[in-house]
């Protein structure tokens, strides 16, 4: 899938932004919060954007522009990125929700938007008459600060009491909820993915939607979003949303150990970029992190290919870009695990942009739908014709 | 259609179309694949078949019968045909690309290959065993032995690597066509990987080779041979030492697949002894999952690579060492990660599997065989582009 030139500028102007980032990435860091100016200089160039429908103002470009963008911003900040990424995802998923929830939402403010949360700390929801109560906590809540609203991953009670419960997203107002401050990760820091609190917050049933209507093919949404991207299943392809951010970062961790290679000698005072182990650490980390690029962005363009001839995608299809998204941030953690060993212990300072982003990408890798054991199990089930162990797959 | 005559969706639909007919070849090609590695050739059947559809001619000119196109279309064909055979999917890959570094010679090397019958095909060799050249009036004087001619069964002439000796001192690598009645095939072919590619020898004796036949690859590589070969289409600019590498990871990628597909065949069915089915196993999920995304990612990478560089093909300006170090780089490293996978199933074939006719295990030898070409080797590539990653000249000639 090639780009457009109005793509192209916005991902030159990315690439542009990406020193400033990483300028300010350690003050997020410590921050433990993506400086506003950031955030509002994100928002000036449309990156929130990029999915939302047209209807509503935005440009309803496929799910590749948020890997090209976030190959460029991570390359800076990861947590910068993460935002980035986490905040124009809801735009396209709130794109395939009911019309009336997406007239709450955008209906008098079309720049809103939307972080997501799951209750990681035990929030649960019970079944009222019209929609759902919910109480308790919600957590990682990657862009609470920049949020007018939050998208609940929620698991609601079987109706008869018997079976698995349902999984969906239920959209609750920023006025329907506190934020807990306790976001103390040593790594994506500056994502400040806080917990929400709801005490006994009805969510109209419009506000909700099951995640077995985000499969693939037609969506509530899609009555109203005619583009091809409506009907492409977020909960499978969507996982680019953390894969994305690792791309950027390992990309970054590269550039950082390649500008420093280039003018550091060993004690024995041979240049470093002279020894053969260093090349070696470089090209195969640079080529872990191009494969991880090309096969990300061969899953927008075969998801894509598949909603533009109006078909749905198998089971094998949603596991298998899991999977793929999954081994492309195995690849991009392994890049730099490969490459940490050039930094040496001078680098072991609180400032060191490589040791940041090889905090950054690590933590990226523990978000579950990236987590490679539990994404690789569940693909190779699926190849044997087992039952999905996830119910989003 | 050359220079860019055919819309964006007349190429892809003609792409669409091959590979559909190689996939149409996979299934009978892996039925005889056991009997060609034995027989240490392929099957005549599997030759003509792969000839009158057409698929050798994907690279050539229209001005003979060809279509002109990407190396994209090459690759993907040769995954499908070495998922099914891989040493049939080698062939096909090296008389194709062959056929595409045939037309950057002169117009009037190829009306000497293909003027009376667009059909026919070229091999090329290696003088891996010392095959000399010297300079005399009016071209080359070519004796001694030229090895890995891959194709040879097919080919009515064979492209030779030479290297020729320079006045100044050192040697300009050249490729050097030459007849078929100019060599003798010497039956040396004896690798347990890739037996069927019958990788032959061919001598010479004292073979006089005219100044119009060779092609000077650093020539080629500026795109200073474009005007007298007369093809002026994207492809043909494309270097021969980077585009055509394709040649090796697309079988490469298709006798990984061809080795998961005989795992998962064989997993579907199979219980332990325990008589628990070997599909609930999570290791063996897990293997099947790490292996299918290994191949799935080596095969992206150079789908991209090919697409980079047709665009630059068709912007026509010169490839940098840069470019070339990097797709040579990923073309070697899209092996490394087939291996990998392949190793990675390798302990889910079992005891049972070491059968001389198991499809896995022969695609196994044949990937190990397969990434021991230069052009596969990593640790040679990955020095070359790092070298130039980190601002210092780079060690290769043929960067």
């Amino acid at each position: 899938m090639s780009v457009t030139a109005e793509q192209q500028d916005m991902i030159d102007a990315a690439r542009a932004m990406a020193p400033t980032l990483l300028d300010r990435a350690r003050h997020a860091e410590e921050n433990r919060a993506v400086p506003r100016e950031t955030f509002d200089e994100f928002t000036k160039q449309g990156f929130f954007r990029i999915h939302q429908p047209q209807r509503f103002g935005g440009k309803g470009w496929d799910i590749s522009m948020m890997v090209r963008l976030g190959a460029e911003l991570g390359q800076g900040c990861g947590s910068s990125c993460w935002i980035f990424s986490n905040l124009a995802v809801q735009n396209w998923i709130l794109g395939m929700n009911n019309p009336e929830a997406q007239e709450d939402v955008w209906g008098d403010n079309p720049t809103a938007l939307i972080a997501s949360s799951f209750p990681a700390k035990g929030g649960r929801v019970e079944r009222a008459d019209g929609g759902l109560i919910a109480n308790g906590l919600w957590s990682f809540a990657s862009g609470v600060d920049f949020a007018d609203w939050n998208n609940m991953q929620v698991f609601v009670p079987p109706e008869n009491g018997e079976g698995p419960p349902e999984h969906r997203f239920a959209l609750v107002p920023r006025s329907d909820y506190e934020i807990e401050d306790d976001w103390f990760s040593p790594g994506l820091a500056g994502t400040g993915s806080r917990t929400i609190r709801l005490d006994n917050v009805f969510i109209p049933e419009h506000r909700t939607i099951p995640s077995t209507k985000l499969m693939g093919g037609p969506s509530p949404g899609s009555e109203i979003n005619p583009g091809a991207l409506y009907r492409v299943p977020p909960l499978t392809l969507g996982t680019k949303v953390f894969a994305a951010p690792a791309l950027g970062i390992a990309k970054g961790g590269l550039a950082m150990i390649e500008n420093d290679l280039r003018s550091r000698n060993t004690v024995g005072n041979a240049p470093m970029a002279e020894l053969p182990t260093a090349q070696a650490r470089i090209s195969e980390a640079g080529a872990e992190i191009e494969a991880a690029e090309a096969l990300l962005l061969k899953d927008c363009a075969d998801a894509m290919a598949i909603a533009e001839a109006g078909e749905v995608p198998e089971i094998d299809d949603r596991a298998r870009w899991r999977r793929n998204n999954a081994f492309a941030v195995q690849l991009c953690v392994r890049a730099l695990e490969r490459l940490n060993p050039l930094v040496g212990a001078r680098g072991l300072t609180p400032e060191n942009d490589f040791l940041r982003m090889f905090r950054d990408v690590h933590a990226a890798s523990l978000q579950i739908t990236v987590a490679w054991d539990i994404q690789a199990v569940n693909a190779g089930r699926i190849r044997f014709g087992l039952p999905s162990l996830d119910p989003r797959v | 259609m050359a220079d860019g005559n055919a819309t964006l969706a007349e190429k892809q639909s003609r792409h669409d179309e091959f590979v559909s007919i190689a996939r149409s070849f996979t299934e009978t090609f892996r039925e005889r694949a056991s009997e060609a590695e034995t027989n240490r050739r392929l099957h005549r059947e599997t030759h003509e078949a792969m000839r009158d559809a057409g698929l050798y001619r994907i690279q050539m000119p229209e001005r003979y019968g060809g279509f002109e196109m990407s190396h994209r279309t090459m690759l993907d064909i040769s995954v499908e045909i070495g998922r099914g055979c891989g040493s049939s999917g080698w062939i096909f890959s090296n008389i194709t690309a062959q056929n595409g570094i045939v037309s950057m010679a002169s117009r009037q090397a190829q009306d000497d290959v293909w003027g009376e019958d667009g059909s026919v095909c070229t091999a090329s060799s290696f003088p891996a065993k010392g095959g000399k050249v010297e300079r005399v009036d009016g071209g080359l004087i070519a004796n001694g032995i030229w090895s890995f001619a891959s194709g040879v069964d097919w080919a009515d002439w064979n492209n030779m690597q030479v290297f020729v000796p320079q006045e100044g001192g050192g040697v300009a690598h050249h490729m050097a066509l030459v007849p078929k009645s100019d060599y003798r095939v010497i039956d040396d072919w004896y690798s347990h990987g890739m037996a069927a590619t019958g990788s032959r020898s061919i001598e010479l004796d004292n073979v006089f080779i005219p100044e119009h036949r060779l092609l000077n690859t650093a020539d080629a590589r500026a795109g200073t041979t474009i005007e007298a070969s007369e093809n002026f289409g994207p492809i043909f600019r494309v270097p021969p030492m980077c585009g055509a590498n394709k040649i090796f990871s697309g079988p490469v990628i298709g006798m990984a697949r061809g080795a998961l597909d005989a795992i998962e065949r064989d997993l579907s069915t199979r219980n332990n002894v325990a008589g628990v089915p070997m599909a609930t196993l999570t290791t063996a999920q897990m293997r099947v999952a790490e292996a299918g995304a290994l191949i799935e990612a080596a095969w992206a990478l150079m789908q991209r690579d090919c697409d980079v560089a047709l665009e630059i093909g068709e912007i026509g300006r010169p490839t940098t060492v840069d470019d070339r170090a990097f797709w040579r780089r990923n073309n070697a490293y899209a092996g490394v990660m087939c291996v990998k996978a392949v190793e990675t199933l390798h302990p889910l074939i079992g005891a049972r599997g070491l059968t001389p006719e198991s499809d896995f295990m022969r695609a196994y030898r044949d990937i190990h065989a397969a990434t021991m070409q230069i052009n596969m080797a990593w640790d040679r590539h990955a020095i070359t582009a790092a070298e130039l990653q980190l601002g210092l000249p780079p060690t290769d000639p043929r960067a």
